[in-house]
C-alpha cells in the first residue's frame, strides 16, 4: 500500500520541481524580465501540472486517493509528524535566535529585527495553537 | 506493552497489508505495532480486539510503567 502512496508523493515532488523549472524556462522564452513573475510562473505550472497529474493518476488507480487517505489519517503517521512539528519548531526558534546574535555582531539591524519578528510570530502563532487546541480536547 | 497481534494475526492466516485495509490504517503502523515500537490509541485498541473478537486484554498486555514511545 505504502509503496504507491510513496511513488506517488516522489512523484509529485518531481513533478513540483520539474514544473516549477519549466515555468521559469517558459516565462524567459517568452520575454519575461521580472524576477517575481518569473517566480510565480514556476508556481503556477508546477501547480497546474500536479492537478493534471492527479486527474491522471486518480483515474488510473481509483483506489489510490483512499490509499493516500488513510497514510494522512493514519495515527502513526500523524504521531509522527507531531513529533517531528516538534522537533521542528524548536530548531527553528533556536535558528532563530543565532541569526539574531549574528546580525547584532555584524550590526545588520535588518537581519536581527527580521528574525525576532519571525520569532515572535511563531511563538504567537504557536502560543494560539496551543490555546486552541486546549479548548477542543 | 507486549502484544500478541503479530501471533494472532498469523494464527488467523491474515497478511499484514490486509489486517492495515481493514482497519483502515498503514501497513507500518501493524508492523509497528507487532514488534512493540508503537502503542495504540484505545480506539485503535477497540478496533482491534473487535476484529479478532477478542478482549484488549488478551491482546494487549500491559505491564507496568514505561517511557512512552
Amino acid at each position: 500500500m505504502e509503496n504507491k502512496v510513496l511513488k506517488y508523493n516522489k512523484k509529485k515532488f518531481f513533478i513540483g520541481l520539474g514544473g516549477y523549472f519549466a515555468g521559469n524556462i517558459l516565462f524567459e522564452l517568452l520575454g519575461g524580465e521580472d524576477v517575481a513573475y518569473r517566480l510565480v510562473a514556476g508556481v503556477v505550472v508546477a501547480g497546474i501540472l500536479w492537478i493534471l497529474s492527479d486527474l491522471y493518476d486518480f483515474k488510473m488507480n481509483p483506489s489510490l486517493k483512499k490509499k493516500i487517505r488513510i497514510e494522512d489519517k493514519d495515527e502513526r503517521n500523524q504521531v509522527i509528524r507531531e513529533k517531528a512539528g516538534y522537533f521542528t519548531l524548536k530548531v527553528m526558534i533556536m535558528t532563530l535566535f543565532v541569526i539574531i546574535f549574528i546580525g547584532a555582531v555584524m550590526e545588520d539591524v535588518l537581519i536581527s529585527y527580521g528574525a525576532a519578528v519571525l520569532t515572535i510570530l511563531i511563538l504567537i502563532i504557536n502560543w494560539i495553537s496551543i490555546r486552541y487546541w486546549n479548548k477542543r480536547m | 506493552m507486549n502484544n500478541r497481534l503479530g501471533e494472532i494475526r498469523k494464527e488467523r492466516g491474515i497478511k499484514q497489508d490486509e489486517l492495515a485495509e481493514i482497519l483502515e490504517v498503514s501497513r507500518q503502523t501493524i508492523s509497528s505495532l507487532e514488534n512493540g515500537k508503537y502503542n495504540p490509541s484505545i480506539l485503535l485498541a477497540f478496533k482491534i480486539a473487535g476484529y479478532f473478537n477478542m478482549s484488549i486484554e488478551e491482546i494487549f498486555l500491559y505491564e507496568g510503567e514505561e517511557n512512552g514511545k
